[in-house]
């Protein structure tokens, strides 16, 4: 079948099969930094936006998701302009392999759109669903309080 | 401009925070052929014949692998130096099966889903053969046999497949039995530990293609990237020359990306049919057919004299292999040479230990290597002693652990596959740690105190000591190359092999601060066999010891000719390197590093600034580690409630302390969620039937205690700027320290892992 | 080949519509997905996809709460928490599954698959909502109904649960290995206090036994009818008979034990509030 989304602000038309997974599409087609890690939705490694909504990419059928707006890690931001939330993780340490890093971005920006000013138990349980065997999480937890902070600052800023 | 020391950002992770760092299934290839593997739903059959008639008429399926059609190359899966010190026990597909979930067969297909459909059209005829999964009876006389004679070991090591033994280790010092009489008390304990895997979250990948002259290009998730190359070399017999090994971005190994099982199947495919190939497994075949840590039986008996503690220690030690040797003698070494010399006062040991095969899944090498395994026993056995002694662990582990200056007879007594090296301790800060961590877990507020905690919990603290190496002595060696650019900046090319930990970043630390730079003129290119020099991969906490050494000697090579060049510059003046530039120490002259390499590549006498240097270490200086951890027991129910969980350690000089600490933190946790909560579950045939992470759980978010982390620097003179390794060592803490903490909360002992709330309950049951 | 098996997709707009799709024969309901990907599409022809009816709603009176179908189990967490409701729900939802897979499942699917870490079960049976059903079948259904009658949702649709909105003291339990896991069993209780040690009315439902979720009417009855103790809630809890097969967090001897040392916590939690 053929299907249309918006990803990352792009219009973007595919053909997959009627049962593929929202994450076997967008790996198929250029978006690799969804990463696959189980396609059990416990791993959390392929979160995307989709309408805003946090969800594994692995758990969705792409045929229930065209015309909808899909935002990966990239749409946060790129190497070149990356978000504060990004650039909060690489200052804290929070990336070691990197492969759920994205994965993590993402149910960070979730969270802070939600809650720009998260105790340590609302961190924890809004990245429930991200597994991460590197780190220990100690430092992923510190780099969502430092996005926090980061965030804020700039909104101070901007107000200025 | 100092580098060395200082929290530089990890320098792959703004491309791994933007999605735009590349693991290996991230490379598109044009066509490539997709692989499905069919696995063995037997513990141990023979495979009378293979029927591939009804996948091949399917269409898309263009090659199916089985015994019939493939080399039968004995070799080891182990991605060790050469020769590999585990039995050559394997070949690619064989026509008997050993454990549920070896492999039968490949099929490659056009696309996955054929693939899949393909496998299960595969008709196999099987004879069912008696099986073994019990490890204590794996030797007997009448239990079925794994392995013929066929199989063997390279090195001259113990190897006896007749006995189904795939390794043996034996040294004594002293005499245990004359100890023993001599002893106050004799105590004897049996500990046993569980089968884990590794569970790094991408899944291990391989892809194969050609480059423009028809050559192997091998892009794999994997620690080992030259054995790698080695390996598909010798059980292809294709050339090392034609295989490009390129190492990308991995995500995560653990031990479980140094076996080379998957990457000569994907090559066969790719020989065999001239195209590229992609092999990627599912979380339930990692699960399933790649490797873990190998259970083992442990048991201790110890002579204590009242006076001067442990003066005879017996260790036996029975190591569950699973179907194959993998790792077989090394990690079951290993639980000798890294547990033993930290107690380097006990003039009577006797260590023995015997590998064996079973039905059940393949151990590897898994973080910690057999120390974990190890240190769960002895730092148990050790606070079991501490209590009939009456006495404070904490003093009887600062009076008895190996100090400076020190050595053990064990050091030179057990190596890996072959004797070990003598060596002394040239950097010790453990009982400084023990002190820094008792502090920070307020263990004499705590420890016997039994504090109540609400209505049904009881609170208790335990600790454990533990070592591991730097690298394997006489065995390991890493190298670096460098050339040096226009504008001063390096390029740096290590094999050494970034899994995640930060090896680019820390080495590239080292190159900067021996050259006054800052770490961001370093541009470093690692692991590609074609481009970087040998590095015998990421394992043995090796990478930051002697690959870290290599780079250094290399850094300072390039210093040299910078200075030379300099020197001729400024005409002739002693000079000096500072910030990126070489003054003169007299008058104050100086010219820009850009200034030189401009010089030297255009203006007189041109060469390139170039060097490389390579690394070998004639020994292996221990990190050492003192872990803390305190949980709130519930008496009705034997529930655990982990409260926090301290440790600090001696890694040398932490090149990176921020990195440092994100290895102790990594492997506290997965300690942690090995020793409460992963587990295999096997059925009657051997199979695992928790293959996926809905039903065998790792930690989470929500599941970590409290972690804090002290890193107590002391200046290696060996290493790197002082430095040892951090990558192993906090993973041996956690399961002895909790087993420890419960005893102290409700006095019982859980001696076989995991540490589950059924077990204390029935255990505090039983006491009643 | 598998791999061309092409599933025919259906958005209806109606309820009407929907349950027209339903009667074609072969129909699985397109949800949240999650159950369906549980059990990997297979056999699956053609699917009928509800994001376009009309049943994602969430209302509240001071007399009821109605709940529709589509809701996610993080929209119906938000939507409690909004009203400012202390429901049993609040907590339950909250335990289910993890954030981006609590973003997918639905309250119409879970009552449908019932699956092992959907959190919602043991709650509905002591909230007692009425489970609207529309189809061959319409109507309105107890809780208690549905479980027993589990092919009616072959061809009907479920729409939306109303129940009562009332105060009650509530207390959640879950057995699990870790956080995110399934639970081996849940206990859901609600009450309301007459007195300090009186109860005029009390509900407990527990899921994971072999009859998968029970209420216990008789030790409820005992519970009301007067002054609670402790030991009067040993003597009760002897009475009750859990039957559970062997579990992950432990065996079937234990698991009945922890089950009412939960039971009898969750209670006396409750009265000491």
């Amino acid at each position: 079948m053929e299907g249309s989304f918006i990803i990352n602000n792009k219009k973007r038309t595919f053909q997959f099969k009627s049962g593929d997974t929202l994450l076997t599409v967008l790996r198929n087609n250029d978006h690799a930094e969804v990463k696959e890690g189980g396609r059990e939705g416990l791993c959390g490694a392929c979160l995307v936006l989709l309408n805003g909504v946090l969800v594994n990419s692995c758990q969705v059928l792409a045929a229930s998701a065209t015309g909808k707006n899909i935002t990966t890690v990239k749409g946060i931001g790129t190497i070149h302009t990356p978000h504060l939330i990004q650039k909060a993780f690489v200052q804290a340490g929070a990336v070691q392999c990197g492969f759920c890093t994205p994965g993590m971005i993402l149910a960070t920006y979730d969270l802070l759109e939600k809650n720009p000013d998260p105790t340590e138990k609302e961190i924890k349980k809004h990245l429930d669903g991200n597994l991460c065997r590197c780190t220990g999480y100690v430092k992923i937890i510190k780099a969502v309080k430092l996005s926090s902070i980061l965030l804020k600052e700039n909104e101070e800023k901007g107000k200025k | 401009m100092e580098s060395v020391g200082k929290n530089i950002d990890k320098v792959d992770s703004l491309s791994l925070s933007t999605g735009r760092a590349k693991f290996t299934d991230d490379f598109p290839l044009t066509n490539p052929l997709h692989c499905k593997i069919l696995y063995s739903p037997h513990p141990h059959a023979e495979i009378i014949d293979i029927d591939t008639s009804r996948a091949e008429i399917i269409n898309g399926v263009v090659d199916i692998l089985h015994y019939k059609n493939t080399p039968s190359k004995l070799h080891t899966t182990a991605g060790q130096g050469y020769p590999e010190p585990s039995p050559y026990d394997t070949v690619l597909f064989d026509n008997k099966v050993r454990f549920t979930g070896d492999r039968v067969a490949l099929v490659a297909a056009e696309d996955e889903d054929t693939a899949i459909q393909a496998v299960n059209e595969i008709d196999v005829q099987y004879r069912i053969i008696e099986t073994i999964f019990d490890p204590e009876h794996s030797m007997d006389k009448n239990s079925c046999k794994l392995h013929d004679s066929k199989r063997h070991v390279v090195i001259p090591t113990e190897y006896d497949p007749e006995l189904n033994m795939a390794a043996a280790v034996d040294i004594s010092i002293g005499d245990v039995e004359k100890g023993f009489t001599e002893s106050d008390f004799i105590t004897e304990q049996t500990y046993s530990s569980h089968f884990a895997s590794h569970c790094a979250i991408e899944l291990h990948s391989v892809k194969v293609y050609f480059d423009s002259s028809g050559r192997y290009v091998v892009l794999t998730s994997t620690q080992v990237p030259f054995h790698v190359r080695r390996i598909i070399s010798k059980v292809l017999d294709i050339p090392i020359k034609s295989i490009r090994v390129i190492k990308p971005r991995i995500g995560g190994g653990f031990g479980g990306k140094q076996e080379v099982f998957l990457e000569p199947l994907a090559v066969l495919v790719a020989k065999r049919n001239k195209r590229s190939v992609r092999l990627v497994l599912t979380r339930k075949e990692v699960f399933i057919s790649s490797r873990t840590r190998h259970p083992m039986r442990i048991r201790i008996k110890t002579g204590v004299k009242k006076e001067s503690f442990i003066n005879s220690l017996e260790i036996n030690a029975l190591m569950n292999t699973g179907a194959y040797g993998s790792h077989a003698l090394t990690v079951l070494s290993n639980t000798g040479s890294k547990v033993l010399p930290l107690f380097n006062k006990i003039d009577n040991i006797k260590f023995t230990g015997r590998s064996v095969y079973t039905n059940l899944p393949i151990g590897g090498a898994y973080r910690g290597y057999g120390a974990t395994q190890g240190y769960f026993a002895f730092c148990q056995h050790l606070d079991i002693l501490s209590r009939k002694m009456n006495d404070d662990i904490l003093k009887i582990f600062k009076s008895f652990h190996i100090k400076e200056g020190e050595t053990s007879q064990v050091f030179e007594a057990l190596g890996e596959g072959k004797e070990g090296v003598s060596q002394y301790i040239k950097s010790c800060k453990l009982s400084k740690c023990i002190d820094l961590g008792a502090r920070e877990i307020q263990w004499y507020e705590k420890r016997n105190k039994k504090i109540k905690v609400g209505k049904t919990k009881v609170k208790g603290v335990g600790v454990s000591i533990s070592m591991q190496g730097s690298g394997i002595p006489k065995v390991d060696m890493g190298s670096a190359s460098m050339k040096m650019n226009e504008d001063g900046s390096f390029n740096l090319f290590v094999g050494a092999t970034d899994l995640g930990t930060g090896s680019d970043t820390i080495l590239s630390q080292i190159a900067a601060e021996v050259l006054d730079i800052s770490t961001d003129n370093i541009i470093i290119l690692s692991s590609d066999t074609d481009l970087t020099p040998f590095d015998v991969g990421a394992y043995a906490s090796s990478t930051t010891y002697i690959s870290g050494n290599a780079v250094k000697k290399c850094a300072l090579k390039i210093k040299e000719q910078i200075l030379k060049v300099g020197k001729e510059m400024l005409s002739g003046v002693l000079c000096s390197v500072e910030n990126g530039r070489v003054i003169a120490q007299e008058g104050k002259k100086s010219v820009s590093f850009e200034e030189i390499a401009y010089y030297t590549l255009y203006s007189a006498n041109q060469f390139q600034i170039q060097a490389s240097a390579s690394h070998f270490a004639l020994e292996s200086p221990p990190p050492f580690i003192a872990q803390f951890a305190e949980v709130d027991v519930d008496i009705h129910t034997g529930k655990i409630h982990l409260v926090k969980f301290v440790s600090a350690v001696d890694c040398g000089k932490a090149i990176n302390p921020n990195l440092a600490e994100g290895q102790i933190e990594g492997a506290v946790v997965n300690g942690l969620s090995y020793a409460l909560c992963e587990k295999y579950i096997f059925d009657e045939n051997g199979k695992m039937k928790n293959p996926s992470f809905k039903n065998y759980k790792i930690f989470s978010t929500l599941d970590i205690p409290e972690i804090k982390t002290i890193i107590v620097d002391s200046e290696e003179e060996t290493g790197p700027f002082g430095a040892k390794s951090i990558g192993e060592i906090a993973i041996n803490g956690p399961m002895p320290s909790i087993a420890n903490a419960v005893y102290d909360a409700v006095g019982v002992r859980i001696f076989n892992s995991p540490i589950t709330a059924e077990k204390i309950f029935n255990k505090m049951k039983e006491k009643k | 080949m598998n791999s061309s098996k092409e599933i025919r997709w259906f958005f209806p707009k109606t309820i009407k519509e929907a349950i027209g799709l339903l009667s074609i024969g072969e129909v699985k309901i397109h949800g949240g997905g999650t159950g369906l990907l549980l059990s990997e599409l297979k056999n699956v022809k053609t699917l009928i996809d509800l994001q376009n009816l009309p049943i994602n709603n969430f209302s509240v009176t001071d007399e009821k709460i109605e709940i529709g179908a589509s809701q996610s189990f993080c929209s119906i967490i938000d939507n409690l928490r909004n009203i400012g409701s202390d429901s049993i729900l609040i907590e339950s939802l909250s335990c289910a599954a993890n954030t981006p897979l609590r973003n997918r499942i639905t309250l119409g699917g879970s009552i449908v698959f019932s699956p092992l870490w959907s959190d919602l079960m043991g709650p509905l049976f002591v909230l007692e909502p009425e489970v609207y059903l529309e189809g061959p079948d319409s109507g309105v259904y107890k809780i208690f109904e549905i479980k027993t009658n589990r092919s009616i949702f072959n061809n009907n649709l479920i729409t939306k649960i109303i129940y009562p909105n009332e105060k009650w003291k509530s207390f959640y339990y879950r057995e699990s290995r870790t956080e995110v896991d399934f639970a081996s069993f849940t206990i859901s209780i609600i009450l309301k206090k007459h007195t300090t040690n009186t109860l005029s009315d009390i509900r407990i439902a527990i899921t994971g036994t072999k009859n998968k979720i029970e209420r216990l009417h008789t030790f409820e009855k005992k519970l009301s009818a007067g002054i609670i103790t402790s030991e009067k809630i040993d003597v009760f809890l002897k009475d009750v008979d859990l039957d559970f097969s062997k579990k992950s967090t432990g065996s079937s001897e234990y698991t009945k034990e922890i089950a009412k040392t939960y039971i009898k916590r969750g209670i006396e939690s409750l009265l000491d509030q």
